[in-house]
């Protein structure tokens, strides 16, 4: 299963990604185990110093943006 | 629900600094400790990002304003900086400032002082946020 890692601290734009991350595993009809990140330590230890961030399967994908829906189903698909 | 305060909120400021032998890299590194201590951002790894370390080159290219401070005129730390494609909102070099550059010897704190004056000064000049488009 996909495991995709959600970085934020709980700030309105952390919270959007994670909500858009929902919406978008929903509408892909995909399956993924959703770990939510908001030690700052943790994300230092990743050398994530821009927030929120975003990885799949460990890697990182999305730093300091919040991707639409569409663009999130697009890229669990890929 | 309480909702916290992070860095996307207010912009992402990561100083970078060089670290070198002699005191005025010291000094930046003094310096860059400082602002983070002060909340002005946060000290970026420039060892990371020039290891090429692909999370911390992707956070100086997503930072909104970078911060770049140099102790001589080589710019070590800005070549790093823009070898990994991201851009400094502000560079300061030491030796610009007329600070002499002693090899192998500690900082001082005029040295800081006149590296934090300058970079403070430079920032209020530009509304102390610069947005990277």
């Amino acid at each position: 299963m996909m495991r995709i890692e959600v970085f934020g601290t709980g700030c309105a734009k952390c919270k959007r990604l994670e909500k858009n991350v929902n919406e978008a595993l929903a509408k892909g009809g995909i399956r993924a185990e959703v770990i939510k990140i908001e030690d700052i330590d943790a994300m230092t230890d990743r050398g994530i110093m821009v927030t929120p961030a975003l990885a799949i399967d460990g890697d990182i994908k999305i730093m300091g943006k919040v991707p639409s829906v569409d663009e999130l189903v697009a890229m669990f698909k890929a | 629900m309480e909702e916290k305060k992070c860095s996307c909120q207010t912009g992402t400021v990561i100083v970078y600094s060089c670290s070198g032998n002699a005191n005025l890299g010291q000094a930046c590194n003094e310096l860059a400790q400082r602002l983070m201590e002060r909340g002005v951002g946060r000290m970026g790894c420039l060892a990371g990002v020039g290891g090429h370390v692909p999370n911390m080159v992707l956070s100086a290219q997503s930072a909104d304003e970078v911060i770049v401070l140099d102790g001589c005129q080589m710019g070590c730390a800005l070549k790093i900086i823009e070898h990994a494609e991201a851009k400094a909102s502000f560079h300061l070099v030491a030796t610009d400032l007329g600070l002499a550059k002693k090899n192998g010897k500690r900082w001082s704190e005029d040295e800081v002082k006149v590296l934090d004056e300058e970079l403070t000064r430079l920032r209020r000049s530009r509304n102390g946020f610069v947005r990277i488009e």
